[in-house]
């Protein structure tokens, strides 16, 4: 059966954005969704998917325009959520634009209880969604805009450029790479500066991975600043904007992408990117892990463990979409799968009562009898 | 139950809930559910609606149901 690409928001997606504003537990929503609000939230979904996916032609927000507008135009109608649907509605649509890196614009927003008051069909929507849409400041983290430096960083970060395919902290830990080769006075981002990267966040996989070998935010970059030194001052003064990576931390990156694909993984995490680090073996982040004590065997041993662990979910989760369909189907060939059994089975049974009859056995009779 | 699926899939939704006995709402509510367990786990969706629902507070706010 063909696939057609969903709009990336999928009715399990949804019913965790309205467990959230309703404060009801997602299983608690499920039991409460009847025959006629399961047909409105599935409808809403598919609506969704069908606008991202007729509008192909046009550029990317344009889609996840019409998209969020046929969401939010289906459930704020069908009303399958017990109470606050407009607010469920609207959280489902930023969800979705969020997903894309998109959100509207704050004037937008504020006038938007008065425009849904108005019931406008989803094209209109749409129209007035795609004027006021821009690009998202998402993750914010200690005053430091990320998403800001992300998109200046012209290297790609738009979505289907090189990092399209990078998780969100995967992202932060490249930005937070370029920040620290700045703050080092470097030129260039290194490997050295993507091991800092990824030392920021201790709660992914490469943070705890790091963590757990003992190796420390403080350690590494002392360890940099003492190989500056050592090279009679690498340090300089760098102007703000974009900073190139050096060829081996291009070469890290590159690999974390094959190691992504290695463990078939769909997008590339900060664990990914370690492996990477651990790959190239040479570069000055390797070094310092070597020197601080680090076996990189056992890192990579542990990073992976750490990934497997972790639910592989990049940027847009369920990039092929229509994921309600695919757990169907997958119910529906199990089911097949049994049918065809059984029609094996009724026929070895009649092909075996046909022998029984060849030989003058009654199969239908209570004892065998042979008849002479 | 009226499904905005492929005919053909809808014809054979019917056949597995047929088959198992159950109606067609809860073999959905069963698929629907199966999604759900991985939207959990996803760490990024929930940062992203974490952020979401902080960042627009306000106007969720003004959506919500008049208290009856």
């Amino acid at each position: 059966m063909s696939r057609r690409r969903g709009c990336g928001l999928d009715a399990g997606g949804v019913v965790v954005v309205a467990a959230r504003v309703l404060a009801i537990p997602p299983e608690g929503i499920l039991a409460l969704l009847g025959e006629r609000e399961l047909t409105a939230l599935t409808t809403a979904v598919a609506a969704a998917d069908e606008a991202f996916a007729a509008a192909g032609e046009t550029r990317e927000p344009d889609r996840v325009c019409s998209a969020a507008a046929a969401l939010l135009t289906a459930l704020a109608a069908g009303r399958p959520f017990p109470r606050d649907n407009r607010a469920v509605a609207v959280a489902a649509a930023l969800q979705l634009l969020g997903l894309h890196r998109l959100e509207p614009d704050p004037a937008f927003l504020d006038d938007l209880p008065g425009v849904l008051a108005g019931a406008p069909d989803a094209g209109e929507l749409a129209a007035l969604l795609r004027g006021w849409v821009h690009v998202r400041p998402s993750l914010t983290r200690g005053g430091f805009d990320v998403e800001e430096k992300m998109t200046g960083g012209g290297e790609g970060f738009a979505a289907g450029g090189f990092f399209g395919r990078f998780s969100n902290d995967a992202r932060a830990a490249i930005v937070y790479a370029q920040e620290d080769a700045r703050q080092l006075g470097h030129p260039i981002i290194g490997t050295e500066h993507v091991l800092c990267g990824l030392l920021h966040d201790p709660e992914t996989p490469a943070g705890r991975a790091l963590a757990r070998t003992g190796i420390t935010l403080d350690a590494v970059l002392a360890e940099i600043q003492a190989t500056d030194r050592a090279r009679s001052g690498r340090r300089g003064r760098v102007k703000g904007g974009h900073i190139p990576f050096s060829p081996r931390a291009k070469k890290v990156l590159e690999l974390a992408m094959r190691e992504a694909l290695r463990l078939g993984d769909a997008g590339v995490g900060t664990g990914h990117i370690l492996l990477g680090v651990i790959r190239e073996g040479e570069g000055l982040a390797a070094q310092v892990l070597t020197r601080l004590g680090a076996d990189l065997r056992t890192l990579r041993g542990v990073t992976t463990g750490l990934i497997e662990q972790t639910t592989p979910a990049p940027g847009v989760a369920d990039p092929d979409g229509q994921a309600v369909i695919a757990s169907v189907e997958a119910l529906v060939e199990q089911r097949d799968r049994v049918a065809a059994e059984r029609d094996a089975l009724q026929r070895e049974v009649e092909r075996l009562r046909t022998a029984l009859r060849i030989h003058g056995i009654d199969p239908d009779e209570g004892g065998a009898s042979v008849s002479a | 139950m009226v499904l905005r699926l492929d005919p053909a899939l809808a014809e054979r939704l019917q056949v597995v809930a047929d088959a198992e006995g159950r109606s067609v709402s809860d073999v959905i509510r069963e698929a629907i559910g199966e999604l759900i367990e991985r939207r959990r786990r996803d760490k990024d969706f929930i940062r992203l609606l974490e952020d979401n629902l902080a960042r627009h507070e306000r106007v969720l706010r003004a959506l919500r149901d008049e208290p009856s």
